[in-house]
């Protein structure tokens, strides 16, 4: 957004599909830049790094290269800090976290109880408004809760359950999928989801070709 | 710290590093270790038919008491 959008727009009626959060934001805005407090330009840049640089993505390339690198993945699990160093997004959230690598019978699951201990850097932040909006996770009830989400777990199958905080945020190293010896890492990468590396899914499976 | 925790027993898990203790003042604490602490669902919850699993907690020294 440049400048002279800012300026142009605030006379204007609000326009109508827009969300009251996304009015409040952009009056903040336009309030902001109008008395010099910040620069377009830095919001901007700030808008790019959130839109482009930051999601799922650079988790998944985390996920694959320890899946296809030992010495990667022991370095991971013993410092979870690794994954932000990879990611070449240093100093953000996530500076502290904790990789959970599953293994067979044991899953793990993060329970997110507040916002900013979400590792946003190598998963996603988009989502965390839309969460904000539903009832707190239902700590109580693992099972039932993973159950909505569509993954079943027998009686036998123990589940820890990760409190993250605002110190140490978590991700989940999910199990690599069969059928999957000497793919690459890039196709690797391609199989790990949001919902794997928060624990409410699998990886996904190779698809036949 | 959520009041739920209080009196429960658990298990240190491993240790997480040291920060500055938080309920003093944001950043003006001393430092203290911080344990990962695993805890059975009946000591934090009642006891249901959910099946086993356990919560883990970043938990600082001084929430702690060894017993």
């Amino acid at each position: 957004m440049s400048h002279d959008q800012t300026m142009k727009r605030r006379p204007q009626p609000p326009p109508a599909g827009k969300s009251e959060l996304e009015l409040r934001a952009e009056a903040l805005e336009a309030l902001l830049a109008e008395k010099g407090l910040v620069s377009t330009d830095a919001i901007d840049a700030v808008v790019e790094l959130y839109e482009n640089d930051v999601g799922p993505q650079n988790g998944a390339r985390v996920i694959a290269r320890a899946w296809v690198d030992p010495d990667y993945r022991a370095r991971l699990l013993a410092d979870g800090a690794e994954a932000n160093r990879r990611a070449r997004l240093r100093r953000r959230e996530g500076d502290a976290l904790v990789v959970g690598r599953e293994r067979a019978g044991r899953p793990h699951v993060i329970v997110c109880t507040l916002c900013s201990c979400y590792p946003w850097p190598v998963l996603d932040c988009r989502r965390l408004v839309q969460e904000r909006a539903l009832p707190r996770p239902r700590r109580r009830e693992p099972r039932a809760v993973l159950r909505e989400f569509g993954l079943e777990l027998g009686p036998e199958v123990e589940i820890r359950v990760w409190d993250s905080t605002g110190r140490g945020a978590l991700l989940v190293m999910p199990e690599r999928p069969a059928g999957t010896d000497g793919w690459l890492e890039d196709e690797l990468a391609a199989l790990v989801t949001r919902d794997s590396m928060i624990g409410t899914a699998r990886a996904a499976e190779p698809v036949a070709v | 710290m959520p009041a739920l925790r209080r009196g429960a027993a658990g298990l240190v898990e491993r240790v997480q590093g040291v920060d500055a203790f938080p309920d003093i003042g944001r950043y003006q604490g001393p430092a203290e270790p911080v344990y990962s602490v695993v805890f059975r669902s009946e000591e934090l919850f009642r006891p249901s038919d959910d099946g086993i699993w356990t919560v883990r907690l970043d938990l600082f020294e001084s929430y702690l008491e060894a017993t």
